[in-house]
């Protein structure tokens, strides 16, 4: 579930006009702001565009937007560096017992919250039982904490307390978890399994004014308007470097907002790409290009006509021309997909077989199939996320290659992001284009989320026994290489059978200003801004 | 043919009357013969690129010839215009005329009805309508096609059509009621309607017959302007991406698909904007012409 706000990040990436996004969040621009005090109040700020969070509470962000904030103002047991490793965070040091079943933390000392509170053990009990609790109703929950013994038992309402959680003194604690399972770490490290303030939390509207434990905290949240984070100085890893970070929610064209001085970052879209990336312009110096671990698709209900049919979905697969789409119609901007994991993902398999473009192979697959014929598909609709204005240049594209080369006519339909979320969920869609963005490098964050047929994440509603099998050996496989093999071979038995058309793994632009060091965009949401520094200008 | 005559010596408003039948309407109506490319075909291998001999104005960001787009959209626009327009004016003359003979509680609800729509901001009002109308129009349709074992109406972009017909013809009627109530107002108190009443002639007879007839001539001014002013809406709403959905072509939609390219590709926007503005002048400037015809004192 976490993922589709954060697919629907990547897909907003594509779509919107604003084709800004670093690290996994939206970058809008904003309003004006006064020019007098660009002076002296941007001292040691850091000012960049932003978006509004859907929540600022860690047990329901689903999103990467929300992440964005919530990674700095709270933190966990663990989190991931720079390198996507994992490493301790309120956590100094923790045992896996020989079974690879209780993971038993030891806390730090001085470790505190915001308001200089020590962070006990029991807090993060209190925490992770809150999350699941189903009052909450976090739609997260159960995919980041359901590995722990007896938590889905408070999930289903049947118990109080998570049976696997145990805190054995003030700072230590132990958790149990009912296989070994190697990607259960990083789970941690996802913004569901952070610690809150219980007395903050039990206040109306408390992530207003949220008591955490992250480097940053919130100082002022005017919706729409601002996010004003600022430094933690009693932070247990060190104060930060940057002492505010000014995000401006209110949107407008980033990048005239740059280059007028407004903003220190920016996110370049389709519509600039070729003027900052020609080496005469004095902002392509400023442009920084990072990989994000993410791939964009357009999914099939595998139980709807016409995608009932495995043969209707790959031809629909070869005859989309995907090269023509990244290095055209993106303009060379993001790299064509033809698997699931995105480069940089372990067990990205650079050798794997795709169904590349092939048109004559496509028609005589309708052929094949059970429908025969176009003219025996039933009305096809893809819905994709919008607000009713003119759908985006990539879905027009695609569309049209299967009207070319298929002879089918696809209807495209926008919907409301909520109601998208919801209705994808549901399985509402015939046919349908967002992105995912990876919560942890693992490919299970993939592959099993997405397309194991147990998973409230397999929006597709794929099945094939197989791959399940493969998926549930690889949960469990302590050999870093057999695992990885095994997901490989998934991958290949799941691009077989097509339950998705994979378009592209996504980069991004960024232009930042010189004098902003230590800004290097990471290819998912990490803790960002403790690394950042402003040389002074 | 006094009037034509009059017409016609005006020849700025003849100019404009032949580029708004050639350009526009018989452009429109033979597009499929006349656009040398299909207008929705990409050719992602020439994208974006300047007038040449295959492509005389140049090709968009997928690589569709923006000639044929424009030819498209010329039909787009003459048909938008000439349903929208018959259809607020049939509205309009009927209840306009209804309202002004009758009088009494009819006139006073569709007079109040008028100011209603005359008080909402009509681009949101259209946007309203369009934004509410369509998703139920389409799923009706699809009702339809399974029920009827009809194909493609839904897919084809008809409804588009029908949504911006109704949109543009809700908002433009109260124009053309008011316009008719006042003139029949002052025609019904003439010896003539008197004379037709004295026979025993019937309400429908008169205001038909004897009524309307006589109050027409402000109304050829008025829809020749309401034509132009259709062409202006279906553009805003395809700009907006509430009208006419791509891949069909409408001007407006080409101006939005293009307008991020303003700094590299200039022709891609200026090009649909300059047809969109000579249309309008033209309709504006028949207009202006029929309204001098027909000006009595000017006889």
């Amino acid at each position: 579930m976490a993922n589709h706000r954060r697919l629907a990040i990547a897909l907003v990436l594509v779509l919107v006009v604003a084709w800004s996004a670093s690290f996994g969040c939206i970058f809008k621009s904003s309003g004006k702001r006064p020019v007098s005090d660009l002076g002296t109040s941007r001292q040691g700020a850091l000012t960049i565009p932003g978006a509004d969070p859907p929540t600022l509470d860690p047990a329901l962000a689903q999103d990467a937007t929300s992440a964005n904030y919530i990674v700095e103002i709270f933190s966990g047991l663990v989190t991931l560096n720079r390198k996507l490793e994992i490493e301790g965070d309120i956590a100094e040091k923790w045992d896996v017992s020989k079974d690879g079943k209780t993971y038993t933390f030891h806390l730090r000392s001085g470790a505190k919250f915001h308001d200089g509170k020590e962070v006990k053990a029991q807090d993060f009990k209190f925490s992770l039982e809150r999350a699941v609790d189903p009052k909450l109703e976090s739609v997260v929950a159960d995919t980041y904490l359901g590995d722990i013994v007896g938590a889905r038992d408070v999930l289903k309402g049947e118990a109080k307390q998570i049976r696997g959680v145990k805190v054995v003194d003030d700072r230590t604690l132990e958790i149990t978890i009912d296989a070994p399972k190697a990607y259960f770490l990083a789970k941690l490290t996802y913004p569901t399994a952070f610690v809150v303030d219980e007395a903050n939390v039990k206040k109306r509207n408390w992530t207003d004014t949220p008591n955490g434990t992250g480097p940053y905290k919130l100082k002022q949240w005017k919706k729409g308007e601002q996010i004003l984070l600022e430094r933690n100085a009693d932070y247990y890893k060190g104060a930060p470097k940057l002492e505010k970070v000014n995000f401006l929610l209110s949107g407008g064209s980033s990048i005239t907002m740059y280059e007028n001085g407004e903003i220190d970052v920016s996110g370049v879209g389709l519509n600039d790409i070729e003027r900052i990336t020609d080496p005469t312009n004095p902002l392509n110096k400023e442009l920084i290009t990072s990989p994000s671990l993410d791939v964009f698709y357009i999914g099939f209900n595998t139980k709807r006509a016409p995608f009932d049919d495995p043969k209707v979905r790959q031809a629909f697969n070869h005859a989309v021309d995907k090269q023509k789409i990244a290095d055209v119609v993106l303009k060379g901007m993001q790299t064509k997909a033809d698997g699931i994991l995105p480069p940089g993902m372990p067990g990205h398999n650079a050798s794997l077989k795709g169904l590349g473009y092939d048109p004559d192979k496509a028609r005589s697959l309708i052929a094949q199939s059970k429908y025969k014929d176009v003219a025996n598909l039933p009305p096809i609709v893809l819905s994709i996320e919008g607000a009713g204005t003119n759908p985006p240049r990539t879905t027009t594209a695609i569309v049209e290659m299967w009207k070319q080369n298929l002879g089918v006519d696809v209807r495209i339909e926008q919907v409301e992001w909520a109601t998208y979320l919801n209705d994808l969920k549901k399985h509402r869609f015939q046919m349908f284009e967002v992105g995912w963005i990876a919560d942890y490098p693992d490919p299970q964050d993939f592959l099993d989320i997405l397309f194991h047929s147990g998973s409230l994440d397999n929006n597709s509603d794929y099945s094939n026994p197989e791959v399940d099998s493969l998926l549930e050996t690889a949960r469990t496989e302590a050999d870093v290489d057999k695992r990885l093999k095994l997901y490989q071979q998934a991958e290949q038995l799941i691009v077989n059978d097509a339950p998705w058309v994979p378009l592209f793994f996504t980069k991004s632009y960024l232009l930042v200003k010189p004098y902003v060091e230590g800004f290097v965009p990471a290819p998912m949401v990490i803790p960002f801004f403790k690394d950042v520094s402003l040389r002074s200008r | 043919m006094m009037l034509w005559r009059r017409f016609a010596s005006n020849r700025f408003a003849l100019v404009c009357m032949i580029v708004i039948v050639l350009g526009l309407y018989v452009t429109g109506i033979f597009a499929p013969l006349l656009s040398p490319y299909v207008p929705t075909a990409q050719n992602l291998d020439a994208v974006a690129q300047g007038p040449s001999i295959a492509h005389w104005l140049g090709t968009d960001e997928l690589g569709r010839d923006l000639l044929s787009r424009i030819i498209w959209g010329a039909r787009t626009a003459a048909i938008v215009s000439i349903v929208a327009v018959s259809l607020s004016t049939i509205i309009g003359v009927v209840l306009g005329a209804l309202s002004g003979y009758l009088g009494g509680w009819f006139d006073t609800l569709i007079m109040r009805v008028s100011d209603i729509l005359f008080a909402f901001p009509s681009l949101l009002f259209v946007i309203f309508i369009a934004a509410t109308v369509k998703p139920s129009a389409v799923r009706f349709v699809e009702q339809m096609e399974i029920a009827w074992g009809m194909r493609g109406l839904a897919r084809s972009g008809i409804i588009d059509y029908f949504v911006v017909f109704t949109a543009l013809s809700v908002i433009a009627w109260p124009g053309m009621a008011r316009l008719i109530r006042g003139q029949v107002l002052s025609v019904k108190r003439m010896e003539y309607v008197a004379a037709a009443e004295s026979i025993g002639a019937s309400t429908y007879r008169i205001i038909f017959r004897h009524v309307l007839p006589n109050c027409l001539s402000p109304v050829l001014v008025a829809v020749s302007m309401g034509l132009g002013g259709a062409v202006m809406s279906e553009s805003v709403l395809s700009y907006l991406g509430v009208g006419i959905q791509p891949p069909n072509a409408s001007w407006g939609a080409m101006i939005w698909e293009n307008s991020g390219e303003w700094r590299l590709h200039p022709h891609l926007i200026f090009i649909p904007g300059a047809v969109v503005a000579i249309v309008i002048f033209c309709f504006n400037f028949i207009g202006d012409g029929l309204n001098d015809a027909l000006n009595p004192r000017n006889r």
